[in-house]
């Protein structure tokens, strides 16, 4: 009640000042604040809810967004979301310094195998089954019945890159809303980071492979490929440089962890905006860097966790407020039947990867359910499709946006229940 | 605007390490380095008046930050209010900060409309009328800084001292309802938000939302024992009163200070709690609105300028020196207090700086530059010369 009416507050301050908006509409930046100072208030309120109806808080976060955005109440344009994109690439950083932080050497170790088996699997049966099931049932696709075999080839070949990617970001919010720790837990977070690797690279060559069939050139482009490699081993190094200088401060300063994390998140940003790395792989690196080889890593990084519910606010309700669902409508059929292959090929890729190395029964059962989000990396991808393909990239992105909207509000539940049921959740 | 934010943050950090902490700088440099005043220089020295490091567009990107960092400073001078522990303090110590910052704040204002409307013929419009009230009211507020600093040195604690560390604390509320009253009345000439709203209507809604937003805070935290809850909470109602005060052109000090002074008084057991939050970012915010200023101070260099600031500096002492002696008189209190009392108030702290940065975000043009240069110096003149005053009231040899 208490939330509800809190929020019922809010919502009647923030009409209170669109109505001031719509009388003259003036000032984009400070209209961005009093909106982030909405969403944090708000989401923060809607997350509590979420709680309470054993959702996972980011499922809270994440509506916030979408109920305020253009999609439903219009509170938020998207206007106001491009002036916030220096507090979204903020909060990104603090939350992949959370999942270096996660990714200790000693149980990585311990679980190499699983992760790379299960990473694999997974990997190759999201491509090969959305590849197929594009290929084959293209005539059902409005905009790919009647073009060339050749054409029909690339777009399947794209959706089976989209079909790969996994939000890492739900995946740490997740595990750090629920305190989870152990085998389970270590061994998605794992296969779900090189995963996204994985698929930076994968991504690549598929680039390039299909700009070469399509104009009739050479199939492997460095033009295509060397960007990303240089994105992602460039991000990892600068990554793991960074990070030893960040621990040089922990080692002989050690004081105001708080600002100084918030420091060190705008100069991963900033870097990886010059250097055009990954800035999500860059500031991972350093947290991975920070907590495996820094004796005063532990200390800092856990102050991340005090301030992890601030920074997952901020972060998922913009997300939640990016996406325009008027623009899936058109797809929502193909992009349902794109989600229950995805889930069934990756249902069958975890519990095949496991299987392989022998891993233990609960990995086999729920390990798929951590799998199912879909952000992020997947919107990145999309758009470099929109752009290079026009002659149906507009589409890919569609059924991109709804793959992720929908996932988005699957897969935190989902995972949430994974990690109940493997008993390493501590904080349900 | 990425690499703006990170050297302002980054300095911010640094020079909140530097500052505060037990480095012994020489004996005269001491007090102004510990004020942390010397950042509004490097401020300067890395904004468009000088290397441009901080280019204006990327300024024009932080005055978010702006309004945040003057919401929070208004809701934490606003948290001292509270009328419970306010009670035990003698009664004479608000009649005598009130009436000498009023005092000082009249003489300044009459003053200045003599030298500028009478003398120089300057026309009295709103600009010049803006002008002369903010420098007036800034005039009038005193920094607890040096007071703190030399009393830690010289260990005293007497009458006089703790008289001095109540003033300079709270003096600054004539000043803040002031600016509340000003940005009602005379409304910035190059924007018109809500047009149809009357001054009055303006201070009246500048009211509410201060009480409004205590209210709302008070609400969403009055049952939380959760530290992230409150933080989250606090700072999630200081940036939407900071955006909205922002884009209402009204004054986030005064808004906030309402918030802060209503929240004081409300019941309600976090109080305490909320002020540990946001005394535990005060050092870095600090540090952060002083290179703000810096950055933010577009050099006005000119005869006029020179001479107002030197004027500035001028009447501002006679007013604090004179004043409290008329008042310890006025009050019979001539065996209670030294006469040289005011010798203790001329030091100017962040209240100052920050709502110099309140009237150069609502008012654009020449003029304002010009006021921004002329409190700006008189601040950093003040801080130094301040020291010759404090140690003369303190009666602290050249080799203490």
């Amino acid at each position: 009640m208490t939330r509800t009416l809190s929020l019922l507050i809010i919502l009647s301050l923030m009409y209170f000042f669109k109505g001031i908006t719509a009388i003259q509409p003036l000032n984009p930046i400070m209209e961005a604040t009093v909106v982030l100072g909405f969403l944090i208030l708000a989401g923060y309120n809607m997350g509590e809810l979420a709680r309470i109806i054993k959702l996972p808080k980011i499922t809270g976060y994440m509506l916030t967004g979408l109920i305020f955005s253009r999609n439903f109440l219009n509170l938020i344009t998207p206007q106001t979301i491009q002036q916030l994109q220096l507090v979204d690439h903020l909060a990104l950083s603090l939350i992949a310094f959370a999942a270096g932080r996660e990714l200790k050497l000693s149980l990585i170790r311990e679980r190499a195998k699983s992760i790379i088996s299960i990473t694999i699997c997974t990997v190759l049966f999201c491509f090969f089954s959305d590849f197929l099931f594009v290929y084959l049932g293209s005539s059902h696709f409005p905009f790919l019945a009647g073009l060339p075999q050749k054409k029909i080839l690339v777009a399947a070949i794209l959706y089976g890159v989209l079909a790969m990617t996994k939000s890492p970001v739900t995946t740490i919010a997740i595990i750090e809303e629920t305190d989870s720790k152990g085998p389970f837990t270590e061994t998605i977070l794992g296969a779900v980071l090189l995963k996204d690797v994985v698929v930076l690279v994968v991504f690549a060559f598929a680039l390039s492979f299909t700009q070469g069939l399509l104009l009739g050139q050479n199939l492997i482009q460095a033009g295509f490929i060397l960007p990303v490699i240089w994105k992602l081993f460039g991000s990892l190094a600068v990554g793991l440089c960074t990070g030893f200088i960040f621990s040089l401060y922990f080692r002989f300063v050690r004081r105001e962890p708080v600002f100084f994390l918030m420091v060190a998140a705008f100069l991963c940003a900033l870097v990886a905006q010059q250097l055009h790395l990954e800035v999500l792989l860059l500031a991972m690196a350093s947290g991975f860097f920070i907590e495996n080889f820094s004796s005063e890593g532990e200390y800092f990084l856990s102050t991340l966790k005090k301030g992890a519910a601030f920074i997952y606010i901020i972060f998922f309700t913009i997300a939640g407020a990016s996406i325009d669902i008027s623009a899936i409508r058109q797809v929502w059929l193909i992009t349902l039947l794109l989600i229950a292959v995805r889930l069934v090929s990756t249902a069958c890729g975890v519990y095949l990867g496991s299987r392989l190395v022998e891993d233990f029964q609960t990995i086999r059962r729920y390990g798929w359910l951590g799998f199912i989000n879909q952000a992020g990396l997947a919107l990145v991808i999309a758009k470099v499709i929109a752009g290079t393909f026009p002659e149906y990239g507009n589409e890919i992105m569609a059924t991109a946006l709804g793959l992720i909207f929908v996932t988005d509000y699957l897969g935190p539940p989902l995972f949430k229940f994974s990690l109940i049921k493997s008993g390493e959740a501590k904080n349900v | 605007m990425l690499l703006s934010l990170l050297i302002l943050l980054a300095l911010g950090f640094i020079g909140s390490r530097l500052s505060f902490s037990k480095i012994r700088f020489p004996l005269f440099s001491r007090y102004f380095f510990l004020s942390g005043d010397e950042y509004i220089l490097l401020g300067l020295a890395l904004g468009p008046s000088l290397f441009n490091v901080v280019d204006a567009a990327s300024l024009v990107q932080l005055s978010p930050l702006v309004s945040l960092l003057l919401g929070w400073i208004g809701f934490l001078f606003g948290l001292q209010f509270q009328h419970k522990k306010l009670r035990y303090l003698p009664k004479h110590y608000f009649t005598i900060s009130l009436a000498e910052s009023l005092g000082v704040c009249l003489f300044l204002y009459a003053v200045f409309y003599l030298v500028c409307v009478r003398a120089l013929h300057i026309t009295f419009d709103e600009k010049a009328h803006v002008a002369i009230i903010a420098l007036a009211a800034i005039g009038s507020v005193s920094g607890p800084t040096s007071i703190a600093i030399f009393q830690r040195d010289t260990g005293s604690g007497d009458n006089d001292v703790k008289l001095l560390q109540f003033i300079s604390s709270l003096d600054g509320v004539v000043a803040i309802c002031i600016f509340g009253v000003v940005f009602s009345w005379l409304r910035p000439g190059h924007v018109y938000t809500v047009p149809f709203l009357n001054s009055l209507e303006w201070f009246t809604l500048s009211l509410i939302l201060g009480i409004l937003f205590a209210m709302l805070l008070r609400y969403l935290v009055i049952r939380s024992r959760d530290v992230l809850e409150i933080e989250i909470m606090t700072l999630g109602v200081l940036i939407f009163s900071g955006g909205l005060c922002g884009y209402l052109r009204i004054s986030p000090l005064f808004v906030n200070f309402i918030c802060g002074v209503t929240l004081a008084n409300l019941p309600i057991l976090n109080k305490d709690k909320i002020y540990g939050i946001l005394a535990r970012i005060e050092q870095p915010f600090y540090i952060t609105l002083l290179l703000l200023a810096g950055c933010l101070w577009e050099l006005s260099l000119s005869l006029f300028t020179v001479l107002i600031a030197a004027l500035f500096v001028f009447l501002r002492i006679i007013g604090k020196v004179v004043m409290l002696f008329g008042i310890r008189r006025v009050l019979a209190m001539d065996d209670d207090y030294s006469s040289r009392i005011g010798f203790g108030l001329i030091a100017q702290g962040g209240l100052a700086i920050a709502m110099i940065l309140n009237v150069q975000q609502v008012y654009a043009g020449v003029w304002v530059s010009a006021i921004v240069t002329i409190v700006l110096a008189g601040i950093l003149v003040n801080q130094l010369i301040s020291i010759i005053f404090l140690k003369k009231f303190f009666g602290v040899s050249e080799n203490a």
